[in-house]
């Protein structure tokens, strides 16, 4: 029993000195969750291609007025934008410290989607418009903005912009990647015609990983 | 739009128990190649793709509430366990689970049990794979180092404790291993691995799987090359009766129990339509192994052992939430083992399953099977086994219904029933009644009530079979040749079945986000246990088998397991008693270690490194009876690995110690054994892993 006590012991001392200098864990399902598409979209970062430099301008605030930008050659960066409550867009955020092909990644918090006649009142609520959702490379529509996505994505039909989801429908609705939870763990659909459609290229090593994989529509 | 999407069939076959198990594997295991173990931040965003859809979304409350539904005491092996552990037997993984003894006679044989009651030849745990019989029909027990699979094409490996009633078919006596293999969308691209020991043993796999529109499928084949014990450095040979060392020639005798086994294995399924998803595969095995002395005959000479298991199924979703499958499946056996004979078995089974929810809070399975098998064989030497009247066409038909009732939400009953008939004893029943009760509101902590039967019908080998063995006379001087001989067995074709009664009550507890603890305790009865009664022969020893008499069984299993950010621990201890009714009765295995511990860490640590350990502590494992092999003595296992992932995850290395505490084991005989050597112990070995 001498050696169960011993490597109890080492094991237990190790394992705690291992919490010591890591953030607190975060115990809710939805934040795992939400890291897990984090980490799967940078992931597909690494394998996507866009058809030359988008249209970016390096400054994100220009971005969320809406303001013309001139399209410029920031091809260094790889500008991410996510629709919904700035709690899911939090998990986002850490891929700043990362890169992409040799890209920085930014990413923009644009919070929920509003029509642009918006309620008239002087506090109504930040509106964000469809053209300049162009701009960005990447798209992330959360599920709370399933009544807009149509239209969304409509707007963006042909940019190229990676439009990714996590609602039903998404795809046929003409989004890219679609995350849907099967069996607790994040999994991922691709539609090869919006794919088409948006003028990127995915590697073959995405589809592999694919839950299915939309051939035409 | 085309689009598909598949079916989350686990491969096997039960609803209820099973379900719950695919859906409440631990937060802390997960596929092979290294899933992150916590929820750091810094550690979730170096996942790649793949490790980052194969990682669980931990949800405490949903875990423990999944894993409390089950109705009998269950330990889950998950791939992640198979893979740091860096073994290539699955015996070898079994020993470090609760509930599992497991001892090596030689380096391709193991007794295996559940709760005890294990040997080479021990017919009291039901082995399948992916829900398929996977154990001898011979003689009803398991054949591990002949199953067609390599060891990183297991999900995971489900250990019931207990009888296992209706849920997992006839036979499932003192317990249920259940392998699942992975299916090909979780593993797609290639995969080769290959270990080599400091012995030379090598271990090599190679895999291909694809997701292709309807299609999906997964190729491997593996080569296996296991050196002798006295190549290793062991083999020490031991006589537990001696006097018998001339008639045996044991001065003779060499440890060549060297193992080689070219396995391939191939799995498809095709969506026909978003209702109907048809699946099949084929297993094959054809394996070398050295021989070994039974009885006192050793004839030195190499067996093989060839397998081939075909299987079909068809899962269909009806209207109004009924479900349904239909399965074929075959194993095809030939084999030639120099201590034993040479024989043929061919095993046919037919299945199938309906699942409903006839009523609100009701969900109901009920099914059935036709079972065939035949055996023949040919004897060529005096020694070898004798089938009389040989062949034997024998055939099990059983029915089965589980209804799972929700009561309410503080109460849920499952009850289980089984009737199989069975060519060559009798017809028979197995059941389990279970309750479950959450302690809390949060179902945080439940409690397990369950009350349950089952059955183990004694197969040809054990009916029919006859043996002569050391000649006592070689040189005819008493009687003239063949015979008469020290040891013979003689047939006995009226035997009853063996029952169990099982009385249990268990725990599980969410203490806190990344703790859990589980707790049972069990009172098992055996009646008419079938053992070797010694007749009175003048010549020599001569037994029959026959249903002696019964037996006692008691214990209790605890279970912790705690996740922190970087590591997994986890530890468990198990109590367990068993008592013959009569002190000198045989009972055709060994009895449970009174007392067993396992621990268990991994640890997740910088630069890609993973460091390993597993430890088992099994107390004597008593040979009850009168037998001619000893008690196994008290025996302390430690393996260490250490791997790193390279080529940005795609490949990684790994260098292991197993049973780094002994220099040697054994001498371990199966029962019937009069000699047994040393197997070897401490050993070191390496592994490449490479994906693309």
């Amino acid at each position: 029993m001498k050696y169960a006590i011993c490597i109890a012991t080492i094991s237990l001392i190790l394992a705690e000195s291992g919490t010591l200098n890591a953030a607190e864990q975060s115990s809710r399902s939805d934040d795992v969750e939400y890291k897990l598409k984090a980490v799967c979209l940078y992931n597909f970062l690494k394998f996507t291609t866009w058809p030359g430099d988008p249209s970016i301008s390096g400054d994100g605030d220009k971005i969320r007025d809406g303001k013309d930008t001139k399209a410029g050659t920031h091809s260094s960066l790889i500008v991410i934008g996510v629709v919904g409550d700035d709690s899911i867009a939090e998990a986002f955020v850490p891929l700043q410290r990362k890169s992409a092909r040799d890209k920085k990644i930014i990413v923009r918090k644009l919070g929920h989607f509003e029509t642009a006649q918006g309620n008239g009142s002087s506090k109504a609520p930040q509106v964000i418009d469809g053209n300049s959702l162009k701009d960005y490379h990447v798209l992330f529509i959360a599920s709370s903005e399933k009544p807009h996505t149509e239209r969304i994505l409509a707007t963006l039909r042909s940019a190229p912009v990676l439009t990714v989801g996590e609602a039903d429908g998404f795809l046929a609705a003409g989004g890219t990647i679609n995350f849907v939870n099967v069996d607790n763990r994040v999994q991922f659909e691709i539609s090869r015609p919006s794919l088409a459609r948006a003028h990127l290229v995915i590697e073959p090593e995405v589809f592999r990983l694919a839950r299915r994989v939309i051939e035409d529509e | 739009m085309k689009y598909y999407v598949w079916r989350q069939s686990a491969g096997y076959f039960r609803v209820c128990a099973v379900s719950a198990i695919a859906l409440c594997l631990a937060q802390f295991g997960s596929s092979a190649l290294g899933e992150a173990a916590t929820t750091d931040t810094d550690k979730l965003y170096e996942l790649s793709l793949e490790q980052a859809i194969s990682t669980q979304i931990v949800s405490a409350s949903r875990q423990s509430q999944e894993f409390s539904q089950l109705t009998a005491p269950v330990t889950v092996i998950t791939a992640d366990d198979i893979h740091y552990s860096g073994l290539t037997t699955i015996p070898e993984v079994l020993q470090y689970a609760l509930g599992v003894d497991v001892f090596a006679t030689d380096r391709n044989r193991y007794a295996v049990g559940v709760r005890g009651l294990h040997d080479f030849t021990s017919d009291r745990v039901l082995i399948l794979i992916d829900g398929r019989r996977a154990e001898s029909p011979f003689f009803g027990g398991s054949e591990f180092y002949r199953c067609p699979i390599m060891m990183e094409d297991i999900a995971r490996i489900e250990i019931v404790r207990g009888p296992g009633g209706a849920a997992w078919g006839a036979n499932a006596f003192n317990g249920v291993i259940n392998i699942i293999t992975k299916k090909p969308a979780d593993v797609q691209g290639a995969f080769l691995s290959t270990t080599v020991s400091e012995f030379g043993d090598t271990y090599t796999h190679l895999r291909w799987a694809e997701l292709k529109s309807r299609w999906q499928y997964r190729i491997s084949v593996g080569y296996v090359d296991r050196k002798s014990s006295d190549d290793a450095g062991a083999g020490d040979y031991t006589s537990f009766s001696p006097l018998l060392n001339d008639l045996i020639g044991f001065s003779s005798y060499t440890a060549d129990d060297i193992g080689r086994a070219l396995r391939f294995d191939g799995e498809a399924l095709y969506l026909y339509s978003d209702q109907t998803q048809l699946s099949f595969g084929l297993g094959y095995s054809h394996d070398q192994i050295g021989s070994f002395e039974l009885g006192g005959y050793n004839p030195r000479e190499t067996g093989w052992l060839e397998t081939g298991s075909p299987f079909v199924r068809v899962e269909h979703d009806f209207e109004n939430g009924l479900t349904g499958s239909l399965q074929w499946y075959g194993n095809f056996a030939n084999s030639w083992i120099p201590s034993l004979f040479k024989w043929r078995t061919y095993e046919n089974d037919l299945e199938g399953q309906l699942n409903f929810e006839p009523a609100d809070g009701h969900r109901v399975s009920v099914g059935g099977n036709i079972h065939l098998i035949r055996v023949n064989s040919t004897s060529r030497k005096p020694q070898e086994l004798v089938l009389p009247n040989e062949p034997y066409d024998e055939r099990f038909v059983g029915l089965f219904a589980i209804d799972r009732w929700e009561v309410s939400d503080r109460l849920t009953l499952e009850a289980q029933l089984r009737g199989d008939y069975y060519s060559e004893t009798q017809t028979d029943w197995s059941s389990r009644l279970s309750a479950l009760v959450p302690v809390d509101e949060a179902k945080d902590h439940m409690l397990r009530f369950s009350a349950a039967k089952a059955f183990r019908a004694p197969l040809t080998a054990i009916r029919q079979i006859t043996t002569n063995r050391i000649d006592v006379d070689p040189l005819d001087v008493i009687i003239p040749g063949p015979g008469p001989y020290a040891f013979n067995i003689v047939p006995n074709d009226d035997l009853n079945n063996e029952e169990i009664y099982s009385l249990e009550v268990g725990y599980t507890g969410q203490i806190a986000d990344d703790l859990r603890v589980a707790a049972n305790t069990y009172y098992q009865t055996y009646t008419h246990l079938i053992g070797y009664q010694e007749l009175s022969n003048p010549f020599g020893a001569t037994y029959m088998p026959d249903n002696i008499d019964g037996a006692t069984a008691y214990g209790a299993e605890f279970e912790v397991t705690k996740a922190y950010r970087n590591a997994h621990l986890s530890a468990w201890y198990a109590y367990n008693y068993f008592g013959q009714d009569k002190s000198i009765q045989n009972v055709r295995s060994y009895a449970p270690p009174r007392n067993s511990v396992g621990l268990s860490s991994r640890l997740f640590l910088s630069d890609g490194f993973v460091f390993n350990t597993n430890y088992r502590f099994a107390s004597v494992t008593p040979a009850p009876g009168v037998m001619i092999t000893p008690d196994v003595d008290e025996s302390h296992r430690l393996d260490l690995t250490l791997s790193k992932k390279i080529l940005d995850g795609d490949g990684e290395v790994m260098v292991g110690l197993a049973d780094v505490l002994n220099n040697t084991n054994g001498p371990n005989g199966a029962m019937g054994q009069l000699t047994a050597f040393e197997t070897p112990g401490r050993m070191l070995f390496a592994r490449l892993q490479l994906k693309y």
